[in-house]
């Protein structure tokens, strides 16, 4: 029965909601994206970016600096809302983002050893190294949140974000001793690194991101319907058939590998990951199966946004991007828990 | 212009009111970077915008950047004058910017560096 109902009941879901929505938010990118490429220190008129009449050093700007930083922006933007959607999904906690299980700090703790510790590195790991210490340590707080929900036996998410928290708080401790050793320009790196910045895109870190982050998404977005079940809860879902236990261990691992590749790429930036699906589920509901591939393109146009804000507003110097996330995800936010608060409690 | 550093994102270069920025002056250089105060993140475009002819860094500063090489990979600095010619000068943080009584002596040998260029 539900065999024979499937390709009927998909193609029909499909017309009613997924395509026009995502339709709109990829082209409202698409624009996004080409008003982006216009605008910055060497300007760029907005029919140059076809490729006509442009001087040498427009180009070259256009294809070495401002391209890969604006595929960059949608590949990282994207990540993180996906990476947060899924996340609060699996947790059922609208607090959940990759940040709150210690994904970032582990990872901000990882940049700081190389920085204060390696010391001067050549070469290769000079000029990548503290992506590889980002990526490893967002892995190694996923891997240590697994050894510890399995010694609890049951895979429990609540242990799950408990240990999370925890090695939230150890990381942060070990990145402030670190900051306590560190020398004048070790700090300037690290604390700009928390900030996050996308200066630094060149096209193998997007390459390198885009490898990663793309495969995730896809994965978590199969995995959609199964969380839209875990949302009645964790027994119910077992019953149900769903087998949660891969399921957790599919989103926690897809949505590390995805942050960690982000991280990477561009440091610590905040808010996507949490703000960008709620805002998603309050236009469009809560469905995953939408919620996911949303997240990601509106994901992508805020950080988009965001950046370009970031390398334009104080030119020729530029503001970390993770400030201006922060400073359009903050008050938001307080917007949404009064309105969530006051439309059902009465508050 | 006076990087400071540039792992990771934006490299952070020297505005004005820096000690990287008066020892340029007393070489008789001139720093390009004049639109803000300080150590600050500089956007990769408005470096290529800059076009600064020689790039001045400390040697500690090269090092951490994994050597010149990788240092000319970094985007906007590739495309400045300076990187194209290979126009890079590295000296020891201390004497640079250490403003002691070797700043005489730091400020002859770069203005002497880069007249050699």
């Amino acid at each position: 029965m539900n065999f024979l109902l499937k390709p009927v009941l998909v193609p029909l879901f499909f017309m009613q909601l997924k395509i026009p929505v995502l339709l709109l938010l990829g082209i409202l990118l698409l624009t996004t994206g080409m008003i982006a490429a216009s605008i910055g220190a060497v300007s760029i008129p907005l029919t140059g970016i076809i490729g006509v009449n442009l001087t040498d050093q427009q180009e070259a700007v256009l294809t070495s600096i401002r391209l890969p930083r604006i595929l960059l922006a949608v590949i990282v933007g994207g990540s993180l809302a996906v990476s947060g959607a899924a996340m609060q999904g699996l947790f059922r906690n609208p607090l959940a983002d990759p940040g709150l299980i210690g994904i970032a700090t582990s990872a901000a703790l990882a940049v700081a050893l190389v920085l204060v510790l390696a010391g001067p590195m050549a070469g290769f790991f000079g000029l990548y190294g503290l992506s590889l210490a980002a990526f490893l340590g967002a892995l190694l707080a996923c891997f240590i949140i697994f050894r510890f929900a399995r010694l609890t036996g049951s895979f429990s998410v609540t242990y799950m974000l408990l240990t999370g928290i925890a090695i939230n708080a150890l990381s942060a401790a070990g990145v402030g001793f670190l900051t306590f050793l560190s020398d004048d320009q070790q700090l300037r790196t690290l604390t700009f690194w928390t900030m996050g910045s996308l200066g630094g895109a060149l096209w193998v870190s997007v390459l390198v991101a885009t490898t990663i982050v793309v495969p995730t998404g896809l994965l978590l977005v199969r995995n959609a319907r199964e969380l839209n079940i875990l949302l009645l809860g964790e027994n119910e879902a077992r019953y149900l058939g769903v087998d949660e236990e891969r399921l957790k261990r599919t989103i926690i691992i897809c949505t590390a590998l995805s942050v960690g590749a982000a991280i990477s790429v561009s440091g610590i930036i905040g808010f996507v990951g949490l703000v960008v699906p709620h805002l998603v589920r309050l236009i469009f509901g809560p469905d995953h199966r939408l919620l996911i591939p949303a997240s990601a393109l509106l994901g992508a146009i805020l950080l988009l946004v965001a950046d370009t804000i970031a390398r334009t507003i104080v030119a020729p110097a530029e503001m970390p991007v993770g400030i201006l996330t922060s400073l359009i995800g903050g008050p938001f936010f307080l917007w949404l828990l009064v309105r969530q608060f006051s439309g059902r409690t009465g508050l | 212009m006076f990087i400071l550093q540039h792992t990771g994102g934006a490299p952070l270069v020297a505005g004005t009111n820096t000690a990287a920025d008066s020892i340029i002056k007393l070489a008789g250089g001139i720093n390009v970077v004049s639109d803000y105060e300080g150590y600050k993140p500089l956007s990769p475009e408005a470096a290529v915008n800059l076009a600064p002819e020689i790039l001045l860094l400390t040697t500690q500063g090269v090092e951490q950047a994994g050597g010149e090489e990788s240092l000319l990979l970094v985007p906007g600095v590739a495309l400045t004058p300076a990187a194209k010619e290979q126009h890079i000068i590295a000296m020891d943080a201390l004497l640079l910017l250490g403003f002691g009584p070797r700043t005489a002596e730091a400020a002859l040998e770069l203005n002497r560096r880069s007249n050699d260029l």
